[in-house]
């Protein structure tokens, strides 16, 4: 959607039409890379933290593991000192063992704390009240002792379940500490198969990032090279647009010019039969005065005495005359124009031409005319081309009859039509002895009812403009080379194939 | 320079000579009129037949001059008339049917006197006529000399 103006988007319609938002796919991959990225920083993370709980685990099962070492040691120190008491009886022994009884409580309280979350909870509160039964088997012993009753003590020491006690209490601390050892262990090994899923996990991420990076790059690259491809194209198209526009603007200006020129040439010679109309029937006015009102004087002093009303008669039918070529001139012109416009207007059709039979055959019907003349015409061979039968008929016919029309007084006429090929175009030339064309009026002598040289021939100087209609709507362009005096060659080229556009009007 | 001046009028249609003459008669005017009907016959007039030696070359002009001429424009002959020493003296008085602002200022720019667009109103022209003479005696009213 392009908008013009975040205004313009009509948010409502949108969320209506339920029309999906063209998100462009290399935004949807920088996306789930940063997801993927996110999580994998997330899970990093959990896993440093629990790494950093494995430690203080491991920590806390050392301590554990020493405290019950301690213990058992403390245990084994007061049953030591209580079996040397009741042997030697010396007092040093009962403190020692005062004070050996005093360290145990520390250490098992450490070892209490260690097993509160412990699975192993119930076989540590066994070794204590182990140890507590065993503690109370020895006070009682020392107790006897102290009282007197020795044998007692020491039957109880020998026979009583103390040994049997302490043996429990050495292997319950052993397996305590092993059971601790193993469920760090456990713990431990988790934490590795963690840390090795996030190894992979690691690897796979940082390769779907880098893929999902590169691709979106790649399609990033992709997209600005065919942006590039595009603007070199519109480039392209654009200088060509503007060559095209320029050959168009060229022609546009050329078929402006003509106008110009044509609707000056029209203004004028039409103009200038009406000139005469309008001058004549003035003076039919002024006649009319001296016919029907005599008595004023005729103000004709030119004129050689005559009686009036023979002068009047005389003026009367001279402007009549007037009026009456005038007029016909005017139609003759129109006719000449409206002919050369409906040429523009036929449409041609190219059929193949043999133009040495259609010389020869214009020749030959101008046969009266070059016997009469004392002129020749020869033709020679001549190519076929594909074009339109009858404007290539006029053209030519246009040209022998004005060759003929401009001989030379004192030479007889000689007149050669011949061609050469021009890659695909062929030239034709029509050559003549006549009175030839001065060189000023070569552009001139094609232009619309105009003529140059001697005005000693019939015509109304529409022959060439025609020929020159026509030789341009059959694609090619026609020009003269002349010596006054001597004779002229007119050069038509032709396109060996009449191409489209056929019905275009004259350029 | 006294003596009959002559008017030449260069004007190819045989109706507008008509009728240019017929009321330049009208007005009063007698002086001879030579009438050439093409470009070609006006050169030659003015510079072979008025040019040869002892000739009338000397002798006073008013020219009349179409623009629209079948076999040159009026402007080469204004031009040719106007870049010789003897004959740019003469008055110009041009006579065409167009009334193009350019080719006004040309013919004025070339020297012509007067230019008159056809068709033409005679009571002016006469008019001009008789003041371009008068600095040149070209009038001769009959019966009273300058």
């Amino acid at each position: 959607m392009h908008l013009a103006n975040i205004r313009d988007f009509n948010f409502a319609g949108w969320m209506k039409s339920g029309r999906v938002l063209r998100i462009p796919a290399e935004l949807v991959l920088l996306i789930l890379a940063l997801i993927l990225l996110t999580g994998l920083t997330a899970a990093s993370i959990f896993i440093a933290s629990r790494v950093a709980d494995d430690r203080r685990a491991a920590d806390a099962v050392q301590k554990a593991s020493e405290n019950l070492v301690a213990v058992e040691g403390a245990v084994r120190a007061t049953e030591s000192a209580q079996r040397a008491f009741l042997l030697t009886s010396d007092s040093w022994f009962l403190n020692a063992y005062q004070q050996n009884k005093a360290l145990i409580a520390a250490p098992l309280k450490v070892v209490e704390d260690a097993f509160a979350q412990s699975a192993f909870k119930v076989r540590y509160f066994d070794l204590k009240t182990k140890i507590e039964s065993k503690l109370a088997e020895m006070d009682e012993t020392i107790r006897l002792y102290q009282s007197g009753d020795t044998a007692a003590a020491l039957s109880l020491v020998k026979t009583g379940p103390g040994r049997e006690i302490m043996r429990a209490i050495r292997a319950d601390i052993q397996i305590l500490r092993s059971e601790k050892q193993q469920e760090f262990l456990e713990s431990q090994r988790a934490t590795e198969r963690l840390e090795n899923l996030l190894w992979y996990s690691e690897i796979a991420g940082a390769v779907l990032i880098i893929f999902f990076a590169s691709s979106s790059m790649f399609m990033l690259w992709r997209t600005n090279a065919s942006m590039e491809t595009a603007q070199d194209e519109l480039r392209a198209n654009n200088i060509n647009l503007e060559a095209t526009i320029d050959e168009r603007i060229r022609d546009l200006r050329e078929a402006n010019e003509e106008i110009q020129r044509f609707a000056y040439i029209v203004s004028h010679d039409l103009r200038s039969p009406l000139v005469n109309i309008m001058g004549f029937t003035t003076e039919l006015e002024t006649l009319s005065k001296e016919i029907f009102e005599p008595a004023q004087n005729g103000l004709d002093v030119s004129i050689a005495p005559a009686p009036p009303s023979e002068t009047v008669r005389q003026d009367f039918t001279e402007a009549l005359g007037f009026i009456k070529s005038s007029i016909s001139k005017m139609d003759r012109l129109i006719g000449a124009i409206l002919k050369i416009s409906r040429e523009g207007a036929r449409p041609f059709r190219a059929e193949p031409v043999d133009m040495t039979a259609l010389l020869n055959s214009i020749t030959d019907s101008m046969t009266h005319q070059t016997q009469t003349l004392g002129a020749s015409i020869v033709v020679d061979p001549l190519p076929l081309i594909k074009s339109d039968r009858l404007a290539l008929e006029q053209v030519f016919s246009n040209l022998l009859d004005n060759a003929l029309k401009f001989l030379r007084r004192d030479t007889p006429g000689d007149i050669r039509i011949s061609a050469r090929r021009l890659n695909r175009l062929v030239e034709f030339q029509v050559t003549d002895n006549g009175r030839g064309i001065d060189g000023k009026d070569k552009g001139r002598v094609f232009e619309l009812f105009r003529r140059s040289g001697a005005q000693d021939r019939p015509g109304e100087g529409m022959g060439l403009a025609y020929v020159q209609t026509l030789v341009r709507r059959l694609g090619g362009s026609i020009r003269l080379e002349s010596e006054l005096g001597k004779g002229t060659t007119f050069y038509i080229i032709l396109p060996e194939i009449l191409s489209e556009p056929v019905n275009r009007t004259e350029r | 320079m006294n003596g009959a001046v002559k008017i030449i009028m260069v004007e190819d249609d045989e109706g507008h000579a008509r009728l240019i003459e017929k009321n330049i008669r009208r007005a009063g005017v007698s002086n001879e009129i030579v009438h050439l009907s093409d470009g070609a016959k006006a050169l030659d007039y003015f510079f072979k037949v008025m040019g040869l030696p002892n000739g009338e070359r000397s002798s006073p002009v008013l020219i009349l001059l179409d623009l629209n001429l079948p076999d040159m424009t009026g402007v080469e002959i204004l031009q040719r008339l106007k870049a010789d020493d003897v004959l740019k003296l003469a008055p110009v008085i041009v006579l065409t049917t167009t009334d193009d602002k350019t080719e006004i200022q040309r013919c004025y720019d070339l020297g012509c006197n007067v230019y008159v667009t056809k068709p033409v109103d005679y009571d002016n022209f006469a008019n001009a006529i008789r003041q371009l003479g008068l600095f040149f005696s070209v009038i001769q009213v009959p019966d009273s000399p300058l």
